[in-house]
Order: structure tokens, then sequence, then C-alpha cells
């Protein structure tokens, strides 16, 4: 009895220590189970948020991922200056290559102009990808679908055309063969293009750009100039209608190798703008009052300056009111304007005018201007006539704006949903002071140098202006001219501003040995004014109106020359 | 023995699966064709662009200026200068006629009515010595501006 009790305890020993150690592996079960449970939600809620933003940059663009599709690109009229179209590449897996001699001689008979040496040694290679020939012909296609090695495949590429070929040339810029943006609005909108779908439009015009392309080409033959560039900017909104540089390319075949060609003359290009910088220092005198339109100021002695002497270009041999300082393009009556308001006065308002930086514009191409290292007086009386600083043609014209605009200087852009002209307005003059520019700008070309800009039914106002170019010596070279003429019409409601330059234009029968900005490229301007008139309402004008401000700077002029 | 409920449970079973199926074939189908037309309309898009290119290469301003120079025989508008009112009073009636008060009203009357060339020379025959026409627009610009006409007619 003893012993069977003593078997039973035991036994309900064991039993319960059977229970108690099932319990426990039980237990670890469960903790197992539950952890790898939380551990797989936890990746779950990871992979929901977070991770989809980790494993985006993850994601490599492979060396043969085939051209994307990139948006339309537009004009302000919806015509199309850029777009993708679907075509095919050839490629090949080395892998399935059984004989590389003999394909690479049947693809070669179909593509001239590929080596098939070269092509050869790329299909012993050991990869599973070898491009071929992109933008394959539909003829191209179906001779490759003769061969039929199973080697060869074709991938669904997009090619980038510009069907108005050299038209935009450096404002639409280029993409390479793989569809990345490489120049201009490609390059600057690359990843917008990219992923928004829809059509990108721009403020430029087709037919505005035409005309001044092909006005701006025909002054050039006429002087012989090796290069041309023209603007158009609305004064106001600081939307770009037209941007033209010559020599251009085409962007579908682009050369990068011609520098030349590929050279942005309105935006990466800084020249000595020469005169068309005196309406800025006019401004800046009378906005600080140490001139009025009626001063008097005499020029009959060329002005010296320590060892320099500043003469004009059309001499004076009695005194002058500043009115006629402005109209005939006196340097000497410009200079001692400069220095009666002085180097910091007119160092700060060119500061303020955007002299001092790259100029803003939705392109990647942007030139730096060129600045005396150090800024002496002197440098205030060059550079009140616009020597002595390089800046853009852009800058000039986004300046001019503000002078005619009643102060503010816009901010000049292509695209119409440009998002850098979200800034604070910067005004640099008082609207009183613009209307006097404005009418001033009218006299000249009423009766002054500009006087082959002006039109029948618009008041057109302009300023030349004249440069020497500086040599490799660093000296000025009298016979290499960059003779601009910068345009604002209506004068007397100033809407648009257009500049035109001609880079070392030479003189012709026709214009008496002159190649100044005035024979140049102020009738370029006049030209494209009378073409633009009809399209644009707010040029569409039957008559002159009577313009106040000019009639009141005409008593200024005391004799007539 | 089958019961009732068995058989009509085995019933419901069977017409809802061959539904199922049905539905599922059926939705097969539809993907396909929405596939399909996916890709036609994917075509047509690509030819809508190529389209598009073509259409704005064709419209180049260079090409259509060619185009017009060779097959249309136009010209750049040119407005013919207008009168204005001030060019008006040019030919009214001298001032020292005193019976001309009258005639001198009428005569504007008549130029505003008429506005033709042939009004305003036969009035310029009647006045003797015109005033000098303080016209604006500037006779270089237009080489037989109406302008000019007048002023050969005053005889200065």
């Amino acid at each position: 009895m003893r012993g069977i009790h003593r078997r039973i305890t035991t036994l309900q020993g064991e039993y319960v220590q059977n229970f108690e150690r099932a319990r426990t592996r039980f237990f670890a079960l469960v903790m197992f189970f539950s952890l790898a449970f939380l551990i797989v939600v936890g990746r779950l809620v990871y992979l929901m948020g977070p991770g989809i933003l980790a494993g985006d940059q993850i994601v490599q663009v492979s060396q043969n991922a085939p051209a994307p599709k990139r948006a339309n690109i537009v004009d302000r009229n919806g015509m199309l200056i850029a777009t993708s179209l679907e075509t095919k590449s050839l490629y090949a897996d080395p892998k399935f290559v059984k004989d590389a001699k003999k394909l690479a001689f049947k693809i070669a008979e179909i593509f001239p102009g590929l080596d098939a040496s070269e092509l050869e040694s790329d299909l012993n290679k050991k990869s599973r990808f070898v491009w071929v020939k992109r933008h394959l012909t539909p003829k191209q296609q179906a001779a490759v679908l003769e061969i039929g090695d199973p080697a060869l495949n074709v991938q669904t590429e997009y090619r980038r055309v510009y069907p108005q070929d050299h038209l935009f040339s450096h404002v639409i810029g280029y993409t390479n063969i793989d569809g990345q943006g490489i120049a201009g609005l490609e390059k600057y909108y690359d990843d917008i293009l990219l992923s928004d779908q829809k059509d990108m439009v721009l403020n430029l015009d087709t037919a505005l750009q035409d005309i001044l392309r092909s006005e701006t080409q025909k002054s050039m033959q006429e002087f012989s100039a090796i290069g041309g560039s023209g603007i158009v900017m609305d004064v106001n909104s600081g939307e770009i209608l037209a941007m033209v540089s010559l020599p251009d390319f085409d962007p579908n075949k682009p050369d990068p190798s011609d520098t030349t060609a590929m050279f942005n003359r309105n935006t990466v290009g800084v020249y000595e703008m020469g005169s068309t910088f005196k309406p800025f220092a006019f401004a800046a005198a009378l906005e600080d009052k140490v001139t009025r339109v009626n001063k008097i100021y005499d020029v009959s002695e060329p002005l010296k300056y320590g060892r320099f002497r500043i003469r004009d270009y059309h001499p004076y041999k009695r005194p002058i009111t500043a009115t006629e300082v402005f109209i005939h393009s006196s340097n000497i009556g410009t200079a001692q304007m400069a220095l009666d308001l002085g180097t910091e006065k007119l160092k700060d308002f060119y500061d303020d005018l955007g002299f001092f930086d790259k100029v803003t514009i939705d392109l990647p191409e942007r030139g730096s201007p060129i600045l005396p290292s150090v800024w002496r007086e002197v440098n205030t009386v060059t550079a009140s006539y616009g020597h002595g600083i390089a800046v853009s043609p852009l800058h000039v014209v986004r300046a001019t704006a503000a002078m005619v605009n009643g102060g503010t200087l816009p901010y000049p852009h292509l695209a119409q949903n440009a998002q850098h002209t979200d800034k604070p307005q910067i005004s640099v003059i008082s609207p009183e002071t613009s209307d006097m520019i404005a009418g001033l700008l009218a006299l000249t070309v009423e009766k002054g140098t500009g006087s082959k800009a002006a039109h029948q039914d618009i008041w057109v106002g302009g300023k030349t202006g004249t440069s020497e170019k500086i040599s490799a010596t660093g000296r000025y070279e009298e016979k290499k001219l960059l003779s601009s003429f910068v345009g604002v019409f209506p004068a007397d409601n100033p809407q648009y501003v257009m500049l035109v330059s001609v880079d070392e234009p030479k003189g012709t029968k026709k214009s008496f040995g002159f190649a100044t900005g005035g024979w140049t490229s102020a009738p370029v301007v006049g030209k494209t004014i009378e073409y633009m008139k009809p399209s644009m309402p707010s040029l569409n004008v039957a008559n002159k109106k009577p313009f106040p401000t000019l009639a009141a700077l005409e008593k200024f002029i005391t004799e007539e020359d | 023995m089958i019961r009732i409920s068995t058989l009509v449970w085995l019933i419901l079973s069977i017409v809802t699966g061959s539904l199922l199926f049905n539905f599922g074939q059926k939705t097969e189908d539809q993907r396909h064709a929405i596939a399909l037309l996916e890709k036609k309309i994917d075509r047509e898009q690509q030819s809508l662009n190529i389209l598009q290119a073509e259409w704005s290469y064709l419209n180049r301003p260079e090409r259509l200026r060619a185009l017009s120079d060779k097959h249309l025989d136009l010209e750049q508008i040119k407005r013919l200068p207008q009168l204005q009112d001030e060019d008006v009073d040019v030919i009214s009636a001298p001032p020292e006629k005193e019976e001309g008060k009258d005639k001198q009203k009428s005569a504007k009357t008549t130029v505003h009515k008429d506005q033709g060339k042939f009004a305003f020379s036969k009035r310029l025959e009647d006045t003797p010595k015109p005033a000098p026409p303080p016209i604006k627009t500037d006779p270089k610009k237009s080489e037989k501006s109406f302008a000019d006409v007048l002023q050969n007619l005053g005889g200065e």
C-alpha cells in the first residue's frame, strides 16, 4: 500500500512536471510566433509609410534605360515647339549571340555608318544588354526583323523632335539621346518635363520670334556682322515674347563642339553695352535731383579726367540742355551728371538694377557681369555711358523695362508658370522719373540718334548704343563694334521693350560707312514693330495720340543742328 | 436518403459556381477589350502627336514666308495718311473775306460731308491764298501722301 502510494505520488509528480514543461514550451512558442508576427506587421507598416520614399531612392536609373517621354513644349498660341515621338531602338543580348562576326556584318548592312568591327566587339561582351542602334526608321525595323536573330530585340523609346528647327535653338536647348535635358529650357525644366505630361506653355510667340530672327539676320548680312541678338519683353509682366541669338543651331542635331553657335548672346554673353546705359545714369541723376531736363551742360571741350579724355561722337560747340545731352547721346554731359551724382549713388543704383548679379530667367545658361575690380571715380564716369562694365543684353532689357513701366523691375521669364517670378517687386525709380525717361526716349527717336526706329502710328522710344569691343590685348578696337538699339513702344504707354544688337558690323555705302546702333539695329526694331503691329491689340492704334511729356521736353531743344 | 435541404444546397452551389465562372470569364473578356482599346488609343495618340509635329513643321514661318512670296502677290499693309481735324481747317475760306463768314462754315461742313478728294481740290481752287497747312505727317515717309497733293495744289 505504501509502495503504491509512493508510486502514485511519483506519477503525480511526474505528471505535474510534464505539465509544467509543456506549459513553458507552449508559452515560448506563443511568444515566438507573436514576435514573428509583430516583425512582419512592423515591416508592413514601414513599407506602407517611409519605406515607399526610401525605396524610390534605391531604384537607380539603369544605364540602358530607354529614353523617356517628355512633355510637349508649346508657344503662347499653342504652336508645338518640342515633342516626344515614339521610336524603336535595336539592342542585342550578347548571351544569345552565336556568330558575332556574321551578325555584326548583317546589321552593318542595314545601317550605313555603323562600324561592324566595333559592333562585333560589343556583341562579344559579357553583359546582357548592348544598344545596337537608337531610333530606327520603319524600313530599318523591317530589315532587322528579316535577320530574325534571337539575340536582337527592339525597345520602344521616345525621341525629342523640334519641328521649328532653328527658330528657338538657344531658348529651348536640346536633350541627349537618352532624353535628358542638356541645355536651355529642356535642362532648366528637366524634372517637370519628365514627371508632368501636361504641355508646357511658353510666353514666346512663334511669328514674332521669326520676324525678329529674320530682320536681325538681314541686318547682319547687310553689315557683314559676325553675330546678332534680339529680345522682346513685356515691360510690366516680364514675359519674354521673343529671344533670338545668331548664329544658332538646329536642336534636332546639335553639335556641342560648335561653341559659337551654341552660345546664347542674350543671357551668357556679357558686353559693354555703350550708350544704352545712359538712360540708367540719367534716371539716377533725375531721381536724385542733381539734374533737371533743362539744366545746361557745357560739352564743347572734351572732359579731362586724369589721363582720360572723354569725347563725344557728335561734338557740340555750344552749351546744351540735359534733354539734348540725352537725345544726342553726349558722353561728356552724361559723365558730368554721373560725377554730380557721386560714385556711391551710381553704384548703388546699378546694384539695384541687378547689374552686379547674374540675370534672373528660367534658363540654366547665364553669364556673370564683369565689373571694375576696384570702383574708382573714373569707373563712375565710364559706367555712366556703358563702358568699363559688361552685362548681358537681358540685363539691359530688364533695367530698361523698369525705366519706363513706372519704376518696377520685372522678372524676365520664358515659361508661363515660371516659379522665380514670385518675388517681391523692386521699385527702383519714381513713376514721374519713369515718365520722363519714356519721353526722353521718344524724343531720341523723333529728333535724335534713333530716328530709324520711328513708326508712323506708334510712338517709339529708344536709345542707340555703340561700343568698341576689347581685343585680346585689352585695348579697345575702333573697327570692332557692338552696335545696339533698345526700343520701348508705345512710348506714351510702354508695353514692350526690344533690344537688338549686331556684333562687329562693317559700314556700307548706304550707311555712309557708319556701323553704329542707329544704322544697324534701330531699323530692325522699327521693322519688327511694323510687322508686330497687326497682331498685338495694344499696338493696333490708327494714330499717334498727343504725347504731353514729349511735347514738354521738346521745348528744351535749344537749337536745331 | 437524401434530404431535400441537401439537394437544394447542392443545386444552389452549382448555380452560384457556374455564375461565378461565367462572370469571371466575362470580366476577363472585358479586360481584354479594354487593353485592346487602350492600345488603340495609344496608337491614335501617337499618330496625333506625329501629325501635330508635322503641322508645326509645315507651319514654320520661314516656309510660309517663302511660299507666300512665291505664290501670292501680297504686300505689307500700309496705312494711307488720315486727315486730322486741324488739316481740315486749312482749306476753310480765308478769314479776311467778310462775306465768307457764312461760307466758311458751309465750306467746313461740305468737306466733312463729302470727304472726297474732289471736294477738297475744288475748294482750294476757289480760295486764292490758303494758310500754310500744319500737316503733321512727314511727306518723306510716304511718297505720294495725300498731304503732298494738298500742298501742291496750294501752290507753295
